[in-house]
């Protein structure tokens, strides 16, 4: 039997709300009240920032892409990212990957005020649909 | 005391007569009727006001009726305009209801909606709702956007030049994009709530409050929060507009300028905002 090898780098939980979160599962009848994905880091990944991560999931989900990112892979201007329920200063803010003792990742801001990001990280794609 | 119409809302201190003076002489343009506007329409009517134009192109229908909560069965096929003026009239007949069955487009635009206080944005696709904000951020006018999709309801403000505009936020929005809505009513309910509140906040004179960031909510968790909202860089909208004075009123605004802030004893709701 051949041996298979556990996948390499860490995982993060990633809560999509708005429409991407309707688009991962698309025509299932789900009763859950929150969407968590699980998208993983590359190895020995260090920094990282919320573009950087929005791209992750957009690669290791097909079904999101479309909906979150450009075809160049950059966040499209509808696509939203929170972090411990708070927006980073931009896209661009670099963000340090840390592992702790469990094995769980954080990730620490850098900047005036250290903040250890212990919740999901949230995807919120908006939309102008006036229902 | 009197325990009038609007006696409840006048006790509240932070509201009072003046508030409610700032509303009864106040005007608002609403494009659309729909889900997000039944229950906007059926607030900004019950809190007095004083003149409403509700445009409008589009008929009910039956599949309208799980959320457009200002129709009933006995309106399908009636023409949402005429019919919301019915039910609003009925609701409060002080407020001035003007309904129009019309289609919103650049050549209509100052005719219908030039002389009103506030905007209310609306449209039946990304196209015509980037027309209206072309068109606003041409004749500087602030508007309210409200929307909800699935289980979700977003509102913002748009003050031209000094927050984000319909396209630095929807720029790019998927091919996929559009079509009929699949939507909760209660969504549309919130939407339409967090909308009207932040038009009496505006008309009454204490300014906008989802300029800056916009009103998210998440009907499966019942959670709530405000999204960051930037201006886009380079956006095709306002890309180029700096500091301007934008006005609610076609008429008399007075220019307070873009950093003004209005104090809660400043009423006028034709007053320039940021």
């Amino acid at each position: 039997m051949a041996e298979t090898t556990p996948p390499k780098g860490f995982e993060i939980v990633v809560r999509l709300m708005g429409k991407a979160a309707e688009m991962l599962t698309p025509n299932s009848t789900r009763f859950d009240h929150v969407h968590d994905i699980k998208v993983r880091l590359p190895e020995n990944i260090r920094t990282t920032t919320p573009a950087e991560i929005i791209k992750l999931i957009a690669d290791q989900n097909p079904l999101l892409r479309d909906q979150i990112v450009r075809g160049d892979g950059t966040p499209r201007s509808s696509t939203r990212i929170l972090l411990n329920g708070a927006p980073p200063r931009s896209l661009d803010q670099r963000l340090e990957v840390v592992e702790r003792e469990k094995g769980e990742i954080i990730v620490i801001i850098f900047g005036p005020v250290i903040v250890v990001v212990d919740g999901p990280i949230i995807v919120v794609v908006v939309v102008p649909c006036d229902g | 005391m009197n325990d009038g119409r609007y006696s409840r809302q006048v006790w509240v201190p932070r509201f009072g007569e003046k508030s409610q003076d700032a509303l009864r002489r106040s005007s608002i343009g609403v494009v659309g009727a729909g889900g997000v506007k039944s229950p906007m329409l059926l607030y900004l009517t019950s809190a007095g006001v004083g003149k409403i134009r509700i445009i409008d192109f589009d008929r009910v229908e039956i599949s309208n009726l799980n959320r457009q909560i200002l129709y009933g069965t006995s309106d399908v096929g009636a023409y949402k305009a005429e019919a919301a003026a019915v039910r609003l009239r009925d609701l409060n007949p002080e407020v001035e209801i003007e309904p129009i069955v019309a289609r919103l487009d650049e050549s209509n635009f100052n005719a219908l909606l030039g002389d009103c206080d506030l905007i209310v944005e609306g449209g039946d696709s990304g196209a015509a709702r980037a027309t209206f904000n072309r068109c606003a951020l041409r004749e500087q006018r602030t508007y309210v956007h409200a929307s909800a999709h699935y289980n979700y309801a977003y509102v913002m403000t748009v003050v031209p030049g000094a927050s984000a505009c319909f396209e630095c936020v929807f720029r790019d929005l998927p091919s996929s994009h559009g079509g009929a809505v699949p939507v909760i009513g209660t969504a549309t309910a919130v939407s339409g709530s967090v909308a009207a509140s932040e038009i009496i906040s505006i008309l009454r004179g204490a300014g906008p409050t989802l300029d800056r960031q916009m009103f998210f909510f998440d009907g499966w968790t019942n959670w709530a929060t405000h999204l960051p909202n930037p201006r886009l860089s380079g956006c095709p909208g306002c890309g180029d507009m700096t500091s301007i004075s934008p006005r609610l009123a076609n008429s008399d605004s007075e220019a307070a300028g873009p950093n003004h802030k209005h104090s809660p004893q400043d009423h006028d709701p034709r007053r320039a905002v940021t």
